[in-house]
């Protein structure tokens, strides 16, 4: 998420914070994630050296309570802020925008789920309805029992739409991972880039590459892939699974670079 | 009672709201959980002025004279329209009306009742008991937990990754899809007049079925179901579970009745061994 608080911004809303009542650091790096629904988070280290300095400027105050600081906005500093109220109610409309960005990014990404589901499932059943129920369990491969797509290293389309619910599955719970994040640092998206560059690095070389050799991985999600492909009949190494260009790959999770254009289920989005 | 008219943008806090009743014509609803601070922001107000009201407790966002019985008669091309972004605790029940609105509720775990004419309306993580009623607007749902009623004429059905105690949906043409595991003593029923059904349980799920068509077909890929063909009725039904019965332990299974008119009903099985849920929530916890 872009930062939320551009130059002297923050300053300007601790001060706000301070205005409506005196508080504790602690209160007002907890009303601050409050308000951004948690997707800001700041960490006291950043909160307590900012107050510090609004103190030495002589714009806040503070008396001790119970051995904790309760910190208290001054004349001057609501002298300040009545200067700047142009600023801050811009800074309020580009917070109540930003819970506004939630709201419409759990909106797409409940629909896509749906939609993708409501999809699979209308497949599936078109797919039985079509070819009879299938035989009694352990008679058959795991899901599905179509025609494997043309063309496709993938000889089981039920193995393949499982691989794309896997990759849903990811980016959601990366989403919520991240809207419930306590403390993000500012190069998280880079750390997130390089273990997913490693990831598919690694699961290109272990799943799509020499089925033979995939070893469990080390996480029970990629052992999950693993095992979806290895179910699905990889193709040998060398097949044309084994080119995806890594830059295209970079931001997608990675089973996206897979066979969409095998005549799988999935629709390309 | 604190009152206000509002045709312009505005925001407000509030210190408590235990319950939130929303009604709207045209444009969006969120209403999104927090910590404790309730927030109301509305903007892009066109047509008719929102009324916001609270007190005891209670913040109503409606119009004025407008009910849910008087609703109908805002179908008219009306440009009356808002969007109204709310948060409130996660335990606030929620009522919810809107005519062609859209609505996102996400994250609530009290009831939670939702009316629509066509609006569509999604819901987010609700574990609460879930009412939805609506004309043409459809329903779609990732995440719920707990009760679920249904009604429609003919707007979808859709759940995603619910565990569900309680499913009652009836609709006349709206299609039902739902992936979701049964809670123990679950009772899920389905009833629609031509609307197709498709419900995906997990393998292994413990439940007395009951599926049945007057003029649909009927099919299902757990194995086991017996089936009967009537004139006028076409049946599957049986029991699912491991074979041990003791096995299932205590409590004793669920039940699944899907009856249509002329639908077609598919019973699909999802592989344990497909996306488990709880690797996936590992791996999403250890990054």
């Amino acid at each position: 998420m872009s930062p939320v608080f551009r130059h002297g911004r923050l300053r300007l809303y601790l001060l706000k914070l301070l205005d409506e009542s005196p508080r504790h650091g602690y209160e007002v790096i907890r009303l601050l994630q409050d308000r951004f629904m948690g997707v800001y988070a700041p960490s006291p280290g950043t909160i307590y050296p900012r107050l510090a300095r609004l103190e030495e400027e002589g714009l806040v105050t503070h008396d001790e309570a119970g051995g904790r600081k309760v910190y208290r906005i001054t004349d001057k500093g609501r002298e300040e802020l009545r200067s700047r109220s142009d600023d801050l109610s811009e800074l309020e409309d580009e917070i109540t925008a930003s819970v506004r960005d939630i709201a419409r990014e759990v909106t797409q990404d409940v629909r896509e789920t749906v939609r993708n589901l409501r999809e699979e499932l209308t497949f599936a059943a078109r797919d039985i309805h079509r070819h009879g129920p299938p035989p009694p369990r352990g008679a058959r491969p795991p899901r599905g029992n179509s025609a494997p797509p043309g063309g496709s290293g993938w000889s089981d389309p039920g193995t393949y739409r499982d691989l794309e619910q896997l990759a849903r599955r990811f980016t959601r719970e990366l989403r919520a991972a991240a809207a419930q994040a306590q403390a993000v640092s500012e190069d998280a998206v880079g750390d997130l880039r390089t273990i997913l560059d490693d990831t598919l690095d690694r699961i290109k070389a272990e799943v799509f590459g020499k089925p033979d050799d995939a070893q469990t991985g080390s996480t029970q999600a990629d052992a999950a892939q693993a095992d979806a492909a290895r179910t699905g009949a990889a193709p040998p190494a060398g097949s044309r699974t084994d080119a995806p260009r890594p830059e295209a790959s970079r931001e997608k999770v990675p089973p996206e670079d897979g066979p969409g254009d095998g005549g799988g289920p999935g629709r390309p989005r | 009672m604190p009152r206000w008219t509002v045709d312009a943008p505005a925001t407000y806090d509030f210190d408590r709201v235990d319950t939130l009743r929303v009604r709207a014509i045209g444009g969006s609803v969120a209403v999104l959980s927090t910590g404790d601070r309730a927030c109301l922001d509305i903007a892009g107000v066109t047509g008719q002025p929102l009324v916001v009201s609270h007190s005891d407790g209670v913040l109503t966002v409606s119009y004025e004279d407008l009910s849910w019985d008087g609703l109908l008669g805002w179908l008219r091309p009306d440009k009356t329209s808002a969007a109204i972004t709310v948060t409130v605790p996660k335990d606030c029940p929620v009522q919810l009306g809107v005519v062609t609105a859209s609505a996102i509720v996400s994250g609530i775990s009290a009831d939670t009742s939702v009316k629509s004419v066509s609006g569509a309306i999604t819901l987010d993580g609700v574990t609460g008991a879930v009412d939805a009623r609506t004309v043409s607007g459809d329903i779609e749902a990732q995440g719920l937990g707990g009760t679920i009623g249904f009604n429609s004429v003919s707007g979808d059905l859709t759940l995603a990754d619910g565990s569900v105690g309680r499913l009652d949906a009836k609709t006349v043409s709206g299609r039902v899809t739902a992936d979701i595991e049964l809670d123990r003593d679950a009772a899920l029923r389905v009833a629609t007049v031509s609307g197709p059904v498709a419900i995906r349980l997990p393998a292994g799920t413990s439940a007395r079925v009951d599926l049945r068509s007057a003029t649909g077909r009927v099919l299902s890929e757990f194995p086991g179901l017996r089936h009967s063909q009537k004139p006028g009725t076409s049946t599957l039904s049986g029991d699912l579970g491991p074979d041990d019965r003791d096995a299932a332990g205590p409590g004793g299974p669920g039940v699944v009745r899907i009856s249509t008119m002329s639908g077609q009903v598919t019973l699909l099985q999802r592989d344990q061994a497909g996306p488990p849920r709880a690797a996936a929530g590992s791996a999403g916890s250890s990054r």
